[in-house]
């Protein structure tokens, strides 16, 4: 403890007096827990180290609302914030600064992983995780079999959320093929819904998705991958026969002061080293195509990146376009 | 009763003409804390929801079915809320009030102990007792009771014992300060006149208490209707409440013009039921005062 204090009192000290430390304080908004950490330990650390004159102060949790808002009053305290796939799409353009690929490298990202405003950190995928002990030796496979009722019974949890991949999901267990999704055919999924409405338990954070898993109390669940890996020494397991996809993105809101360290920041975050080793604390896939072949023994077979070939890409921009009436019209059905 | 509300009322009465010049100020802080903090804010928040003046989002809500179910839901689990709070608050606060000083200090300790937990790890505790695989179903399968999970979470029910749980102390001290003032000798008086026990209840005692009943109820009530975390973790969808709306539209469909027309559509029902309360007080005072008289 007094250790402690005796450090930081000198590494204050020391900070105060050194010739020109920290000109630029980069403020970075992220989703805070293990996330966060492991973003720090390999994204923000190594580039403090590397850039003495930039210092990060990380903030949390990254909420689109609060950005916007932030950037409506004019008051800008975040300077790199990351998002969800909700957002940072040709539709939001006036809260956010583009993506400069002056300073950005374009030809390093993998597909869809760089756009005007948005650019990915990591790929990350809700999956059908399912309770082992829980169907007599079987094990559900694919998103048909979430549906399954008779040979799956019981109860399944659900993100609360339009957008959570829950209409692709009911689509593709209807037997449509992945590149037929868009436009969704919403009355068509809710009817596919209604089959297991009555078993489905819905979760609202990521937390309950977990509890629900370990207690018991669902069978199987549409979880993201992280969280599932999370239960895993109580008995639950992945199933990567189809999966949807989500992604965590870099934006930058509007109007800061510090576009220019910003831009350079999520440049080096981009790097293989860096999403190599942050592959050594989350089971999230590197969006650079050069540190996809190397990413850490421990979660190796369970990274999204590790299943590309059946990953259902969900079509961020027509979620943008529609997500309003379909969040109405899934409320209703929830109601109903 | 006519006789004791005058003796009471004498030094309030003394009280009241005595009325420093300067109270104004005392107040100040108060007032212009509320206006920077609270009226600024809402004045901003009704700005929101008329774009350009526009009350599209207002007609939205009005002429869309989901809006005005969910808005007719949340006052009939606030209703239910407020009955069943009250009506479990009433004996707790009798037994507080006339219990002795023992009584006081558990029933007081056993009350606010809860209180001071977070009200996420509350509702969260709810569903460990509740869930298909919570203590109770174990408990009530174990002893075979039963053979399969009763559904407890997840139905109307749940949101209903979670609400009235949080909101009970809400509702127990107001009762608790009303019937402690309630001079005993009224009943003694009442039993001396022949009436039974519960006759004196009836036309004494409970209508002395009255005050604390609305006083409570106004407090369940008015809080009730914002509840959001309890019902999203203990209720089913359908269960919904305009609070989850409301967080909805502003942290998922990042629509403030919408979900600020919903908060203000709650903060006007809401006032409009606080003002029925108060017109029914109003209503009783003034029959109090008649029979008085009379």
């Amino acid at each position: 403890m007094r250790k402690t204090f005796v450090i930081a009192v000198v590494a204050t000290l020391l900070a105060g007096t050194a010739v020109n430390a920290a000109d630029t304080t980069l403020t970075i908004s992220s989703y805070g827990g293990a996330y966060q950490e492991a973003q720090s330990k390999s994204y923000f650390q190594p580039f403090m180290a590397e850039n003495p004159d930039i210092e990060i102060v990380e903030d949390s949790a990254s909420s689109n609302a609060k950005l916007k808002a932030m950037v409506e009053t004019g008051n800008v305290t975040l300077d790199l914030v990351l998002t969800d796939d909700s957002f940072g799409l040709e539709a939001d353009a006036q809260w956010l600064e583009p993506i400069d690929y002056s300073i950005v490298d374009r030809s390093k990202f993998i597909e869809g992983a760089a756009g005007t405003y948005r650019v990915a950190s990591d790929i990350e995928g809700t999956v059908l995780a399912y309770n082992a002990d829980e169907f007599g030796g079987e094990a559900p496979q694919g998103f048909a079999d979430f549906f399954d009722t008779a040979k799956f019974p019981g109860s399944r949890a659900v993100w609360k959320y339009a957008a959570s991949g829950i209409f692709e999901t009911a689509l593709i267990a209807d037997g449509v093929k992945p590149e037929d999704l868009y436009p969704i055919d919403v009355e068509r999924a809710l009817k596919k819904l209604d089959t297991i409405k009555a078993d489905i338990v819905w979760w609202e954070s990521g937390s309950q998705s977990e509890q629900l898993l370990s207690s018991g109390e669902a069978g199987m669940a549409l979880v993201w991958i992280g969280r599932a890996l999370n239960v895993a020494e109580k008995g639950i397991k992945v199933d990567w026969t189809n999966w949807t996809s989500q992604t965590g993105y870099w934006v930058v809101p509007k109007g800061t002061k510090n576009r220019q360290a910003a831009m350079k920041a999520i440049d080096f975050f981009t790097e293989p080293a860096q999403q190599i080793e942050f592959t050594k604390y989350m089971p999230y896939g590197p969006s650079n195509k050069n540190a996809l072949a190397s990413v850490d023994g421990k979660f190796k077979g369970n990274l999204p990146t590790d299943h590309l070939d059946t990953r259902v890409l969900m079509n961020a921009e027509w979620w943008a376009e529609n997500g309003a009436d379909v969040d109405l019209r899934f409320q209703e059905w929830l109601l109903q | 009763m006519t006789v004791s509300l005058h003796d009471r009322s004498m030094p309030a009465k003394a009280m009241g003409r005595f009325r420093p010049p300067s109270a104004f100020w005392l107040i100040a802080p108060a007032i212009l804390f509320l206006a920077f903090f609270f009226v600024f804010p809402l004045l901003k928040l009704v700005a929101i929801s008329l774009p350009d003046g526009s009350a599209e989002h207002y007609r939205q809500i009005f002429t869309t079915p989901v809006f005005l179910r969910v808005i007719g839901e949340t006052f009939r689990v606030s209703l239910i809320v407020t009955v069943v709070t009250v009506a479990i608050a009433y004996p707790y606060a009798y037994a507080m009030a006339h219990g002795g000083r023992a009584a006081l200090l558990v029933l007081t300790v056993a009350l606010l102990i809860p209180f001071w937990v977070s009200l996420l790890l509350r509702s969260f505790s709810w569903i460990v007792l509740l869930q298909n695989t919570g203590l109770i179903n174990d408990f009530l399968i174990a002893a075979g009771l039963i053979d399969r999970p009763i559904r407890l979470i997840r139905t109307p029910l749940g949101v209903i014992i979670g609400m009235v749980h949080i909101l009970l102390p809400y509702a127990v001290l107001p009762l608790y300060t009303v019937m402690k003032k309630i001079d005993l000798r009224l009943m003694e008086a009442s039993s001396i006149c022949g009436a039974s026990w519960l006759r004196g209840f009836a036309r004494v005692y409970f209508p002395l208490s009255l005050p604390g009943v609305m006083a409570s109820a106004i407090l369940a009530f008015t809080l009730a209707l914002g509840f959001y975390i309890t019902p999203a973790l203990l209720g089913s969808p359908r269960d919904m409440m305009i609070a989850q709306m409301i967080a909805g539209q502003f942290n998922e469909q990042l629509n403030f013009g919408l979900g600020a027309a919903l908060a203000v559509v709650l903060m006007v029902l809401t006032a409009m039921a606080f003002g029925l309360f108060g017109a029914a007080r109003a209503a009783l005072q003034m029959r109090d005062r008649r029979k008085g008289e009379a």
